[in-house]
Formats: structure tokens, sequence, C-alpha cells
């Protein structure tokens, strides 16, 4: 990119920045002392970690559990990913940096971490202007709208900060990291964890139940609506280090809560695992609106290092006329096993899945979602869009399943891929599943290239050909950018534009 | 994938005394026969239907009306697995290596059938899937041969009766150039298990209309395998298929079909079942596109009454270079009743980028204004239903050409009530 592309009136700050998305530029390394567990996994692993972070008698019962049927369980096989095995025992299950896990003010934060998350675009310090990812200050209108948000980072295996706690309690919003959750509002969670995600659920859940560190926690109670949007920002540092974060959300009766999600990882040459858990709860009337970025490191051209996402994550809307809304953009990782999905319990309950993947280079993605009918006049959406450039491979996998007594259910599903080259691959796995006479299901599905036409007219007006292909892909995935809270809106098209970076041409 | 061997069940058992010690025997050593927890059989559980000994079926013993009676046709017939030696043709042997290996028939001018001792060479590979198919593959091979001129539609009945087991391996050829008209039916009476397997062969510039028929076998277990082959183009004209399935249902019933484009070819590979009572009917498909230019138009629709079980599977594999293939894959199902239920699973896998490819499929009840509208134009109830079930079959019957085939079709479509 030349510098003369840039037309007056748009500032430096906005050049630069453009400027710096041509690579993955989170890969940066922070130089921390950390204390880590030992090596490897057995039980004194587990027994480490919930030492380690205070955890009463029944929280280990639980982990130990988990890890006993975790040995007995085979890896699964059936996602359409390729990677070398995995060797569990040469891998970190905990590290956090020296000094103590939580700090008692953002004082006491080492000036690197918080260096680290100012780089990444997360002020830490309140006084700062809060804004939840880098990015959305590019446009002064969009700077002067952003509300304030709440952002829980956390480092390795560790919470460091969370911001807003005072404010938010005024609310009585809870929103803190599981660990202090752990300690302080126990019967809370005890009565959630592990109720929508089972410790028995598979194979990478029940890994991260054994193994959990640290993750956020919020409880929105009856009739609030948070006054703030929350945030929390993984980051993997160390190397040879496993992230297991686990994420409780519960929306009470009434309630309403939008949570992003953004995560990074440094640029190494061994693949890294992530394992994380997510499980939300929205009683009566109440609503999530969860929206994640996702940016781990995804590996480089040659598909050496990146990180291996195998998350799950899910809803149960328990409550009558409950809502979830699930939006993801999935640009990182070197492998990713991911189907964010709703347990559409309560009557007149909604689910719904907005999902942008992109692959590039050798990544390897089998996302999608399910969508579990139980309760009457439930209803889902599904819009999934996926792009496969370079010689990556990608799957969505997705369930819509209506049980015998979910009369009146309902289901759209679309699915589009688009695929950019000829070395690449776009696969559409749907299982539909229909037990009731008054549901009404559609599915479709397209796979198709970017068309010439439009390519050819993008460039007549002037563009390069990168960036008239980056044109037409963010119009294919319009749908579900208008889906993103808007600062995340705006990273997301960013990062849409590098991921398929090298991609032409 | 992983895991130690499954204990067997005693119809796997006897099952596995008869094959030879091939690497077939060894993948149903290994997880025995597919079942629920086969990824690609997980809502036609066979290991389950199966699991008691059965005899070889004996000599069949029935008398069958056949479903589709054709004025002209030229019918072949296998019973309970066995070919029967076509009417007034002398036989002449076919001999391989000094050896007599069976016999053939000039039936008329243009076709030819032949019967042979065995079926495949057991040594050959199998993939893990296909076990059906390799089991069928064994059985003795009857083989029909279709030539240019030969103008006179096919019918072959396959007749099975009691409650034994019996298979069937019949491979057609249509000639390059030649054209053929090919009705398969299934006429089960009793509980037998068929395993039926046709391979289909269109050479360059052929053209072939196939319709497979099943009426309803409520205590039969039937599993059918069609692998079909197309030729590339020739001298700029494409060979044609045009498939239809019409099933009604059975304890267990599996029609599964495996087409491979080899290059520019069209294909229509449609079907419809109509279920009722605790019938069940699974219609899998799994098309590969492997040369550029392939052309497959799929349409699929069922309709599910009574505590029935319906299934689509469909797959395109699109590999990497076959340019400009054109799939469209469509399943529509309708649910007539609270018990019923249907699982569909219409899959794309595709490695090359300059393509067409898009499947749809939706499920639901009958249009309940379509039915208000009809109600208040005085149409009794009864008769809305069947007009809107007629409409929604009709769409897949209309694509047959051939009227005489269409009519007869839909009447058993109708029946199925």
């Amino acid at each position: 990119m030349s510098e003369t592309q840039y037309k007056d009136g748009i500032d430096a700050e906005t050049v630069e920045r453009v400027q710096e998305l041509d690579t993955y530029k989170y890969g940066f390394t922070t130089d921390i002392e950390s204390v880590k567990a030992p090596k490897g996994l057995n039980e004194d692993t587990v027994r480490f970690i919930s030492a380690k972070k205070e955890e009463p008698e029944w929280l280990l019962e639980w982990r130990l559990e988990a890890f006993k049927r975790w040995q007995q369980m085979e890896e699964p096989t059936w996602a359409n990913v390729a990677y070398p095995a995995i060797d569990y025992q040469d891998h970190y299950y905990y590290a956090e940096p020296k000094a103590g896990a939580k700090y008692e003010s953002i004082d006491d934060v080492p000036e690197e971490i918080l260096a680290d998350f100012k780089k990444l675009g997360i002020p830490l310090r309140e006084a700062e202007v809060l804004l939840g990812v880098e990015g959305a200050a590019e446009s002064a209108a969009a700077a002067r709208n952003t509300p304030k948000v709440a952002v829980d980072a956390v480092f390795d295996s560790v919470s460091v900060a969370t911001t807003f706690q005072k404010e938010l309690q005024k609310a009585g919003v809870i929103f803190m990291s599981i660990s202090e959750a752990v300690r302080e509002h126990p019967e809370l969670v005890r009565k959630y964890l592990g109720t929508v995600v089972p410790t028995t659920d598979n194979y990478f859940a029940t890994l991260n139940s054994a193994v959990f560190s640290d993750g956020t926690f919020v409880y929105v109670p009856k009739g609030v609506r948070c006054p703030m949007e929350l945030s929390t920002y993984f980051r993997i540092n160390e190397a040879n280090t496993g992230q297991f974060e686990r994420t409780l959300i519960v929306a009470d009766e009434g309630a309403y809560v939008s949570y992003l999600e953004g995560c990074t990882a440094p640029m190494r040459d061994e693949n890294q695992l992530h394992a994380a858990v997510v499980e939300l709860v929205t009683l009566d009337d109440a609503e999530i609106k969860y929206s994640t970025v996702q940016n781990w490191y995804p590996g480089d051209k040659d598909g050496k290092g990146g990180i291996y996402n195998f998350v799950t994550k899910r809803a149960d809307c328990r409550g009558a006329r409950s809502k979830v809304s699930w939006t993801q953009v999935e640009t990182g990782s070197a492998v990713t096993w991911k189907y964010p999905s709703c347990i559409l319990r309560g009557d007149d309950s909604q689910g719904e899945f907005y999902s942008i993947a992109i692959t590039n280079n050798h990544q390897q993605a089998d996302t999608g979602t399910k969508m579990v009918h139980l309760g009457k006049n439930t209803r889902s959406r599904i819009i999934s869009k996926g792009i496969s450039a370079g010689k990556s491979d990608q799957t969505y996998r997705g369930l819509v399943s209506i049980h015998g007594k979910a009369d009146g259910a309902r289901n759209f599903t679309q699915c589009d891929s688009l695929l950019i080259g000829g070395d690449c691959g776009a696969h559409t796995v749907p299982y539909v599943e229909d037990k009731s006479n008054s549901a009404i299901l559609e599915h479709e599905a397209t796979t198709s290239k970017l068309s010439e036409e439009q390519l050819f007219y993008a460039q007549s007006r002037g563009l390069d050909e990168e960036q008239a292909v980056a044109l037409l892909v963010n119009g294919f995935v319009k749908d579900v950018l208008q889906e993103l809270p808007m600062e995340f809106a705006v990273e997301a098209q960013k990062l849409i534009e590098v991921s398929l970076e090298g991609s032409v041409g | 994938m992983a895991g130690s061997p499954i204990p067997l069940t005693a119809f796997e058992d006897r099952l596995l005394a008869e094959v030879p010690d091939t690497d077939l025997a060894e993948l149903l050593r290994s997880r025995g026969l597919p079942g629920r927890r086969t990824e690609t059989w997980k809502w036609s559980d066979l290991r389950g239907a199966l699991r008691d000994v059965r005899e070889r079926s004996r000599v069949y013993a029935s008398q069958a009306e056949a479903p589709i009676s054709l004025g002209g046709a030229t019918v072949l017939t296998l019973k309970n697995g066995i070919p029967q030696a076509p009417h007034g043709v002398e036989p002449k042997p076919v001999v391989k290596g000094g050896e007599k290996v069976g016999s053939t028939y000039v039936v008329e001018d243009g076709l030819v059938v032949s019967f042979y001792d065995h079926g495949r060479d057991a040594e050959d590979e199998t993939l893990p899937g296909e076990e059906l198919s390799a089991l069928a593959a064994l059985r003795p091979l009857m083989s029909v041969s279709v030539l240019p001129g030969f103008t006179h539609k096919i019918v072959l009945r396959r007749l099975s009766d009691g409650e034994g087991t019996h298979g069937d391996n019949v491979f057609v050829t249509v000639g390059e150039g030649a054209r053929a008209t090919l009705i398969e039916t299934h006429e089960i009476t009793g509980s037998p298990f068929v395993n039926s397997r046709t391979e289909l062969e269109l050479d360059a510039k052929s053209v072939c209309e196939r319709y497979i028929v099943q009426p309803a076998a409520p205590g039969a277990v039937l599993v059918h395998s069609s692998v079909l082959r197309l030729d590339e183009a020739k001298d700029e004209e494409t060979v044609k298929l045009k498939q239809m399935t019409l099933a009604l249902g059975a304890q267990l019933a599996r029609h599964e079909t495996r087409l491979t484009h080899l290059g520019e070819s069209e294909a229509k590979i449609d079907a419809l079942y109509r279920l009722s009572d605790s019938l069940h009917t699974d219609i899998t498909s799994h098309i590969t596109f492997e040369g550029e230019d392939g052309v497959t138009d799929q349409l699929v629709k069922g309709i599910g009454d009574g505590r029935s079980r319906g299934v689509f599977q469909g797959k395109f594999l699109v590999q990497r270079g076959a340019q400009r293939t054109d799939a469209q894959m469509a399943h529509h199902a309708l649910l007539l009743s609270k018990g019923a239920q249907i699982n569909a699973k219409p899959e794309l896998e595709i490695y090359a980028d300059d393509v067409e490819c898009a499947h749809g499929n939706t499920a639901g009840a009958l249009d309940t204004d379509a039915l208000f509208y009809m109600r208040q134009r005085g149409v009794p109830e009864d008769e809305a239903h069947s007009l809107l079930i007629d409409a929604f079959g009709g769409e897949v019957l209309d694509r047959v050409e051939d009227e005489t085939v269409r009519e007869q079709l839909a009447a058993l479509f109708g029946g199925a009530a």
C-alpha cells in the first residue's frame, strides 16, 4: 500500500493504523517473570491450580472428578481438521505473572502488563479514555458516542485487572474474574457452574473443567439492564502454556447484558492450546448478547505455529421469552473447533448465531452452532459466512434439533461460503432433526467465488485488487457485521482485510 | 478411528462366517454392521434392526403383482437374489481360462444379459461406509448390456419373500451412444433382509432414465446401493442420467446412490418418499465431481405420517480442479403427524473455487393458509389435504418425462396415503 492512496482530510493516525494492519500485529511477547505450575498434567497439577486460587473443597473435588473422567476419554476426531497429536504432558497448565495473581489496585499491576494491554488497545486505567477495542477511535463521532466498556483482562492464567467494578456494583451487576467470584459469591458460582456445559460434556470441556484457570463471571440481577458493555480480553503470553478460561454469565429475570470478548497471542513457532468453556444462562425475559472477535495467532504463512482453539460455548435459555445472541468474527487460530450453541428450553425463547469465519494460509476451522428447540414457539436464526483463501479449509457444522414438544418452533439457517483461490476448501455439514409437525425449518447454503464483474468494476474505479477483494468480502459478510457492537464492527472490518492479506495475486 | 473391536451380534457372527477373509471381513469384524453409532448411518440403525441370526433365504414362493406394468417392456427378474433365465432364449457359455464361469443370453437385438457364477474379486479394497455395497458385490453377478438401437424399456424386478437374508449384484452398462430406460422394482413380502446392489455405467454419448420403485414393505429390511459412473463428453455430446426413486418405506429401508462425474455430464438424482405408521426410509446420495463441468440437479421430497421416520443425507464432493461444477440440492419434507420425524443432512464439501453449489432444506407442516383457503371455497378438509400433498409430491413426479411411467408412479404415490 503506498501513501498516495490516502486522501486529504484523513488524519495521520488512521493512515498509521491501516499500515500497521499489514501483518499480525499482536505477535509481540512481553517479558515478565511468571510462576508456572510444573509442566505436565496429573492430579497434582489440578490440586496446584486449585490451591493457587484458594478454592473451596467442593470445587477441587469437582475438578478432580472431571480430571478422572478426562483420562478415560478419547480426543474427538469427527471434525474436519487435522493436526499432529497433542502431547498434553508437554504443556504448562498454569502461568501467572510473578508477584501474585490479582492486584489490589491498578497501581500494583506491573508496568509491563499494563503496557502490553495498552499496546493491544485495552487501557486498564479507568482514567484513560475507555474503548473496548482499538480502532474505534478512527471516527471522531464514534469516539464521542462510544459508551464506556468495563474490561476484565486475563493474562495467561490469571485475571490481572477488572475495571469499573464499583460503578457496576451500584447497579447490582457482579463483574469479576471467576476466581474472585468463587471466593466472593460461592453460592452463585456453585448454583450455575457446569449446569450448561457439564464436566462430562466433551473431551476439551472436561479438560477445561479440570484445569480451568481464569475467566469472567457476570451476574446481572433481576430487571437490571447492565449500564455498560462488559468485555474480557484474553492474552496468552507464556510459551508452551495452555489457556483454559472459564466464563459464566447469568442474566436473571428481565436482565440484559452485552458482553464482548477479544483474544490475541504472541507469534511462536510451536502450537499452543486454548480450550475454553463459556456458559450462559438466561432466566425469564432475560437477554445476553455475546460478541467475540477471535484473533489468536493463526500461524505463519507456511502453517507453522498458531493456536489450537478448542472451545465449548453454550447458552441455556431457561426462562420463557429469554434470548441469547452469539456473534463471532473468527479470523485467528491455526485450528478452530467451536460451536456456540443455544438450548432453547423456555417457551418463546430465542437463539441467534451470526458468524464470520475467515481462514487463510494453512488455517483450519470447523465451526458452527447447535440450536436445540425444547420449548414451545422457540425461534432460532443462523447466519454463517465463511471465507476460505490460501490453502485453508473451513467447515460449517451445525445442528438444528426440534423436539416433539417444541410446537410452533421456527428456524432459519443460511450459510454462505466464498472461496478465494483454487487451493482452499469450503464445506457445509448441517444436521436437521425435526420431530414436530408444527415446526417450520428453512435452510439454505451457497458456495461461490467472488464475481469477476464486481472485481473488475471495483478495480476500474481505482481500487487495487486486494482492496477490491476486501470491499466485496465486506459486502458478503455485511449481514453479520451489522450485528456487532459498533466498536467491534470497525475492528472486524479491518481484521477481514488483514486476514485476507496475500490471498490474491 | 481408534477403539477396540466391538462384540458382534448373532447376525454378524453368522454373516462373517460366510465372508472371505479380506479387509471387508476385517472392517466388519472391527466395527460390526453400520448403525446409529456410525456417522453416515446414525438415523438408520441397520445393526439394531439385524441382531438375530437369519438363515439364507429359501426359494421364492410368493405371487407378486408388479407395481409397474409397461406394455412392450423387457422384464428381467431376480427371485430372492437369484437371476431368472429369460424365456425362450438359448444360453451360451461364458468361458474364462478354459473354464465356464457363466452363461450369456442375447435377449433381443441390442440387449445382452449374462449370469456369472461369482461376484467381484473378494480381494478388492473396501472403503469404510461401503461395506454393504461390497457385501452385495460378492454375490453372483448379473450383467446387462444395452447397445445402441435398443428401444424397449427394461423392467428389473427384484422379488423377495420369507424371513431370511439374501443379496443381489447387478451390473448395467449403457454402451456408447445408446439410450436406456431402466425401471427397478423391489417387491418384498414377508420380512427378509435384502442387500441389493446396482452398478450402472454410462458410456460416452449415452442417455439413461432410471426409476427405482419400492412399495411399502413393513416387515422388511432393505439396503439398495447404487454405484453410478458417467463418462466424459465426447464430440460435444454429454452423458445424461435422470434417476428417480419412489420409496414407500420398510421396517428399515436405505436407498444409497454414489455417483461420480468424471467430467462434463449431467445428472438428476431425484427421490420422493411417503411414509405412514412406523415405516422408515433413508435416501442417501454421495455425488463426486472429479472432472470439470459436471452438473447435478437434485430434488428430494418426503412426507411423514404416523410414527414414521424419513431420512435424507445428500453430499456433494467437488474435488480440487473440478471447475465449473454446477451442483444444486434440495430436500423438502412435510410432517403430517405429531409422532413422525424427519432427519436431514445436506452436505457440501468443496475444493474448487469456480463452482456454483447450493443446497436448500425445509421441513414443516401443511400450509394452513392454503388449507383455510380451500375450505373456504368449499373443499372438504380431507380433500384439501390430499390436494396439497399431491401438489407437493407432484413437483418431483413432474420431472419424469415418460408419461406412462409418471402416471403409474403418481398412482403408487397417491395409493400410499
